[in-house]
């Protein structure tokens, strides 16, 4: 992918129209699910992907080439997701019946015990602050890597690291308390 | 299951997109077009200025000669209009192309279905298809969350090299975490010379 990537991003460069909206296509899905995870709010999200994709397309000229291109056009969208979400400033309310995914629709054979253990673990994720839900979800919903995390966040890969330790056992403590003080099961 | 592998599926289980690729496209589109960005612009009338005065360099041996006796013959401009229908992708040969597709499992084992394979076909002008080739795709898709519903994949194929419309289509199964899924797309695109109008 690397390769057809770069090859994508010159000819985008060159303005070529359909090497735009190939990028586009390769990339698109995975911003949106992120700006989600973000702003907890699909319409927030696909406002925020929208610029992000402007933002970088128009920047595009900037991007030095062979550079990997998710790690700087994630970072678009996660500034992106932040000012989009700030600037609508809905009440995204995090309660213990977290929200499902208004698109998803549960069939019965779903409801499973493993079903409902990630469901509260995504709600102890959002019960995170920013500085370690962010991390988290760069890390463990992207892909990226610590170092990359570091450059998308700003902060130092140190950082990035003991953020992550802090939010593991943030969720594990909180599950734990969840299930009554029980041992963890993870 | 380990916890990272428990918080990856947690965060994939409660993202899943169900809104449209093409629709969030259709919206970008026209903004790219809209704002060209003014170094772009610049390069633009920049490039029109130097050829201007390379052509006024070359030609200003001859300003002061006399008209010729008869004039020659003007090569004949070729000109084409391009009719290009509505949803086509207009692109260059051996371009990479994004056909959006959709997996579903199938009740199939493996084996079973058919492999993945990339069909192109020519559109005539009278809108026949005739079909050009067919030839197997291999593509890794086992990093893929397949066993979600709705939103699209994207998966690249290059367009064809001579000019023309074409409709690629991408079709076949795709063995993945033990199941098989089949996997459906369908591009059209019009292939442009680069000296054809772009």
């Amino acid at each position: 992918m690397g390769r057809q990537e770069n090859e994508l991003i010159k000819a985008a460069k060159n303005g070529r129209q359909d090497a735009l909206e190939a990028i586009f296509r390769l990339h698109a899905e995975g911003a949106v699910r992120l700006a989600y995870l973000i702003t907890r709010d699909w319409a927030v999200a696909e406002d925020a992907v929208q610029e992000a994709f402007l933002r970088a397309f128009r920047s595009l000229a900037s991007f030095k080439d062979g550079r990997p291109f998710k790690p700087w056009f994630t970072a678009i969208v996660v500034n992106e997701a932040k000012r989009v979400k700030s600037s609508f400033q809905r009440e995204l309310v995090l309660s213990e019946n977290n929200e499902e995914n208004p698109h998803r629709v549960f069939k019965p054979e779903e409801r499973t015990l493993e079903k409902e253990d990630l469901a509260a673990l995504f709600t102890a994720i959002n019960s995170l602050d920013d500085n370690q839900r962010l991390p988290l979800i760069l890390k463990y919903f992207s892909g990226l890597t610590e170092k990359e995390t570091a450059e998308v966040l700003q902060i130092p890969a140190s950082t990035v690291k003991s953020r992550l330790y802090v939010a593991r056992q943030r969720l594990k403590k909180i599950i734990e308390e969840r299930k009554g003080g029980g041992p963890v099961e993870f | 299951m380990s916890f990272e592998r428990k918080i990856q599926k947690a965060l994939a289980e409660h993202s899943k997109w169900q809104g449209s690729a093409d629709r969030l496209w259709a919206k970008i589109a026209p903004e790219i077009e809209k704002k060209t960005p003014w170094w772009r612009k610049g390069r633009i009338w920049a490039g029109t200025l130097a050829a201007a005065v390379l052509v006024v360099f070359f030609l200003r041996p001859f300003f002061n000669q006399p008209p010729p006796d008869f004039a020659a013959p003007v090569p004949e401009m070729r000109m084409r209009s391009l009719s290009v229908e509505q949803g086509a992708l207009i692109t260059e040969p051996g371009a990479l192309i994004g056909i959006s597709v959709k997996a579903t499992p199938t009740p199939l084992e493996a084996g079973q279905g058919p492999p993945l394979s990339l069909f192109i076909r020519r559109i005539t002008e009278d809108g026949r298809r005739l079909p050009l080739q067919g030839k197997r795709l291999f593509v890794n898709l086992s990093e893929k969350d397949l066993s979600r519903e709705g939103p699209a994949l994207t998966i690249l194929a290059e367009a064809p090299l001579a000019s023309g419309r074409y409709e690629l289509k991408i079709e076949g199964t795709v063995l993945s975490e033990g199941k098989l899924y089949e996997i459906r797309g369908e591009r059209e695109i019009q292939v442009l010379q680069k000296e054809e109008g772009r």
